[in-house]
């Protein structure tokens, strides 16, 4: 009787494992493997993204940098600029008033000049009105006489 | 027609009025002018009268001066002057041309061929205008 109950134990037992605890078995094992894979998977994915999110501050800090220092150079360039065309302003301003004096200066000699010739034109004129009366005789004589000894 | 020509024919004439009497050398001077008439240069005589008085007057070493004045020369200056010319261009005599001209305003000019002695008023004037104005 316990012989029996033995083998219908055995029985189950074999049945048990051979029909339920087996595929369990590798249906645990499956199971586990696919937990596994998940979670290595989501590892994975995990460090991908912590390599991409570095990477992203990382060309986000050379895209800063890269702006500074363009913003840096293009601030330089347009002082620079600036500086040129102020002293390109203050150059032509400059040579503007140099002009002006210049064209000053010469409008007064000229002025002068025409003021100086009209009072010589105007001496003169007077001073042949003038002569035309006062040279007499006696006068002219004389200066004659001083032309033939300019002669000799 | 050129002043070479105007000088040959001058001398021509010369040649042909030199030594001549007065009445001879009427006819020759008729003679003279058909022959310009005949070559149409009749215009031209007074030229060549001018330039034959001139080469005699050369030749006889008489100096023509052309004296421009502001008053008629006084007998005393013109002698004056005749003198001095003579002296300065070694002439036998001097044939003096004169004018009055009042615009001088007193002085004289004097012309010797190409050189001229200006003492007038009127120039020294234009010289002082000249001087101031520079």
């Amino acid at each position: 009787m316990i012989l029996a109950q033995a083998i219908n134990f055995g029985i189950v037992i074999f049945v048990l494992y051979r029909f339920a605890l087996k595929p369990l078995k590798k249906l645990m094992d499956e199971r586990g493997a696919t937990i596994q894979g998940g979670l290595d998977n989501a590892k994975k994915q995990e460090e991908l993204l912590a390599n991409q999110e570095a990477e992203y501050k990382a060309t986000l800090e050379r895209a800063n940098n890269d702006a500074a220092a363009k913003m840096k150079e293009a601030k330089k360039d347009m002082e620079a600029y600036r500086t040129a065309a102020m002293e390109k302003a203050q150059d032509e301003v400059n040579a503007l008033i140099a002009a002006g004096k210049k064209q000053l200066e010469s409008d007064k000699a000229a002025m002068l000049s025409e003021v100086h010739n009209e009072i010589v034109s105007m001496v003169i004129s007077a001073t042949e009105k003038v002569l035309g009366t006062a040279v007499t005789s006696a006068v002219d004589a004389k200066l004659v006489e001083e032309n033939i000894r300019s002669i000799k | 027609m050129k002043p070479a020509e105007i000088k040959n024919l001058a001398h021509t004439y010369g040649d042909m009025t030199d030594g001549k009497t007065p009445s001879d050398a009427g006819s020759t001077i008729t003679d003279f002018a058909l022959y310009l008439k005949k070559k149409r240069l009749l215009g031209k005589g007074d030229a060549i009268i001018e330039t034959y008085r001139k080469i005699s007057n050369a030749e006889q070493g008489i100096v023509e001066a052309e004296v421009t004045s502001y008053s008629p020369l006084s007998d005393t200056a013109r002698a004056a002057l005749k003198e001095t010319l003579k002296q300065k261009y070694h002439a036998n005599a001097v044939d003096l041309i004169e004018k009055v001209d009042q615009r001088l305003l007193g002085g004289m000019k004097v012309r010797v061929a190409d050189e001229l002695f200006d003492g007038s008023v009127q120039t020294a004037l234009k010289k002082l205008e000249a001087s101031l104005m520079q």
